[in-house]
């Protein structure tokens, strides 16, 4: 059932944030015990703040259950960006996991292999593999970047990784 | 002064010292496109170059640089919702939603056309606050500059909405993240588990890239399609930035206030750049009388912080002329930089030396109304990326966004911070956990635990009762509370006139 509703995906993820942030809140004010005199009160009083705020947001969380709330995240409104309906459900999350999945890859790539290297590899895989692009567009920003990497670099003095392997 | 003014102005006219600005001024708008890298990068990039140069010609391409970021660095923010640094990060929250419905030249319009006059109303203001600056800058000492950062603070009850909790846990969360490294109150290190990269703490460009930039990305390619859902016709591509200019136009008011703001708070040594254009955009909120369309794309949330962004750059320059005490990490390169040309800042340069003054403030109002041109120019053919398929589009923003973040410590950690940032930001946005808070605490914890602690150790619990701890004490308390107060005394009213009208 839950996994193909995306009201309660988004409960238990915040309620899985929530407990995450009341851990590193009680680290943060363990630790802080440590810390010499002057270093040690920002971090408690903040810790506290956090950690009080967890549980609140925690009991909150539970009293919505309790009365079966329906909050959906259409009635947020932050000053932040809104979701779209697609973005919502819960192909819109798998989707997005996926593309993380594939930067974290670019990342690894140009860690071992450079960035250059990583560039010419993974472009041409997300545009054609992963989205079924034109390879010739795909190739041509390949190029393109390489381009503009070497512009970077001997213009603005830019790095980037040079590859644990290579 | 009047002949100083227009000596300053004769001396900048020169051509190799106006083609040394317009160069300035380029470097400042690429590197203000580039998202990740700012100000600093720019005129760190030119300095080496500076050595045996004409002491006004690079001074003007220096300012140049400066001059032109904060208006290049709107292009991502608005387009893609990547902050191109860190002082233009609010525009985001409106900017890149009015880009999202096809507007993006409207944004980009009315941001540059609020930069321009923000710029302007910045150097009119260094030059009107010449004779003024020393007592105004005097004026903020730690207790004063602590209630500030609680003013900051403040504005997160701004930015959650209609979530207050989970905005002040952000902000919490932010505060925590902003304790990593160095503590600036005593000789310790906090947890940075005995390692080195941590030592400097978490980076404000990595974070604001990895919460806003990387969540963005990710959506963008998994909903496919381009970053606006009309196509270029149903969109206001072609008249668009002339819209945007006439909303600049309509909040002329909202204009000047953000910009003087921009300059006073830019004034203020040691409070940061960054949480000016968060500070305007909670401020233009909490005044608004319709607040309905901020988040969504409201113009109004756009030339509000960007306005500010350029203004305050006349505000950084004034303790850093008036005294040599650089109010910004690029003013301590700038302060490198009149000191390698002999030029010693103090109030002896405003008593010997004041035609250099002008000839900064000149380059200044120059170098803005050029940056500004050119962005307007660019604006349209740039806009138009907002209508190409994404997938063709990420590669390009992602390369440049991890080179940005890789400029920072150039250590596999800056790419494992933003993946992990990335991650945050999107389960937060998954969540409905407002992000902004999270930067607002993040930029201000060095800063809050800093002053309080001098305030402390210098006048013990006295320091609560000096007259600018409890002015900008008044203030926090009406942006906190004014407009609950205000929704009260209505809703008070309207009974009564109910109740009235019924008997």
């Amino acid at each position: 059932m839950s996994a193909n509703n995306p009201i309660l995906l988004q409960q238990r993820t915040r309620l899985g944030f929530t407990l995450l942030m009341l851990l590193v809140f009680i680290f943060v004010i363990w630790s802080a015990q440590n810390f010499r005199m002057g270093a040690d009160l920002f971090p408690q009083v903040m810790g506290m703040v956090g950690l009080g705020l967890c549980v609140i947001e925690l009991v909150t969380q539970w009293l919505g259950r309790q009365k079966k709330s329906t909050t959906t995240a259409a009635e947020v409104s932050t000053a932040d960006l809104d979701l779209t309906e697609e973005e919502r459900s819960v192909e819109g999350w798998l989707s997005s996991l996926g593309v993380f999945a594939w930067i974290f890859l670019y990342g690894l790539l140009a860690l071992a292999l450079s960035m250059p290297i990583a560039t010419c590899i993974w472009v041409p895989l997300l545009i054609v593999g992963r989205f079924k692009g034109d390879w010739r567009i795909a190739l041509a920003i390949s190029i393109g970047l390489l381009s503009l990497m070497w512009l970077l670099r001997t213009t603005l003095a830019l790095q980037w990784p040079s590859g644990w392997i290579l | 002064m009047i002949d100083a003014i227009v000596n300053g102005l004769v001396i900048l006219l020169d051509p190799f010292r106006m083609l040394m600005l317009t160069a300035g001024v380029f470097i400042g708008i690429i590197v203000g496109i580039l998202p990740g890298l700012g100000g600093l990068m720019g005129m760190a990039l030119v300095l080496p170059f500076l050595f045996g140069m004409d002491p006004y010609a690079g001074i003007a391409m220096l300012i140049g640089i400066l001059a032109a970021v904060p208006s290049a660095d709107t292009f991502p923010s608005v387009l893609m919702g990547i902050p191109g640094s860190s002082g233009s990060q609010a525009t985001v929250m409106d900017g890149y939603p009015m880009a999202k419905r096809g507007e993006g030249a409207r944004a980009l319009g009315a941001a540059f056309s609020a930069s321009l006059f923000g710029g302007l109303i910045g150097a009119v203001c260094l030059t009107l606050l010449v004779p003024f600056a020393r007592p105004l800058v005097l004026a903020f000492g730690a207790p004063e500059l602590f209630m500030l950062s609680v003013l900051g603070l403040s504005m997160v009850g701004v930015l959650s909405g209609n979530r207050p909790l989970l905005g002040i846990l952000g902000a919490c969360i932010g505060l925590v993240l902003g304790m990593v490294g160095g503590a600036p109150t005593a000789a310790e290190y906090r947890f940075t588990f005995g390692q080195t990269y941590l030592f400097d703490g978490f980076s404000l460009v990595i974070l604001a890239l990895g919460l806003f930039a990387l969540p963005e990305i990710v959506d963008l390619l998994a909903r496919g399609g381009s970053i606006s859902s009309k196509s270029d016709k149903e969109g206001q591509m072609g008249s668009g930035w002339m819209a945007g200019f006439r909303d600049t136009i309509t909040h002329k008011w909202m204009v000047l206030r953000h910009s003087m703001i921009g300059v006073l708070v830019g004034a203020l040594p040691g409070i940061g750049s960054s949480i000016i254009d968060w500070l305007n955009y909670g401020i233009a909120v909490r005044t608004s009388k319709d607040k309905s369309q901020y988040g969504k794309g409201d113009v109004r949330g756009v030339i509000a912080p960007e306005s500010a962004n350029n203004a305050k750059e006349g505000g950084v320059l004034m303790p850093t002329l008036m005294f040599g005490v650089p109010g910004s990490s690029a003013m301590a390169l700038f302060l490198g930089a009149l000191l390698i040309f002999g030029i010693q800042p103090g109030p002896e340069l405003l008593r010997s030396q004041l035609d250099v003054v002008f000839v900064i403030i000149w380059s200044l109002a120059i170098a803005n109304v050029m940056g500004a041109m050119l962005c307007l120019a660019l604006s349209k053919p740039i806009a138009k990326l907002t209508f190409f398929p994404f997938k063709y589009v990420a590669p390009v923003v992602l390369t440049i966004v991890i080179l940005g973040a890789w400029q920072e410590t150039k250590h596999w950690g800056d790419l494992l911070q933003l993946f992990m940032f990335g991650l945050m930001g999107w389960t937060m946005k998954r969540i409905g956990m407002p992000r902004p808070p999270l930067l607002v605490g993040f930029i201000l914890a060095t800063l809050a635990e800093r002053y309080l602690w001098m305030s402390y150790s210098l006048y013990d619990w006295e320091w609560l009762l000096r007259p600018g701890v409890l002015i900008i004490s008044a203030i926090c308390f009406v942006m906190v509370f004014g407009g609950t107060i205000l929704k009260m005394r209505k809703k008070k009213d309207e009974i009564q006139a109910n109740e009235g009208g019924n008997s």
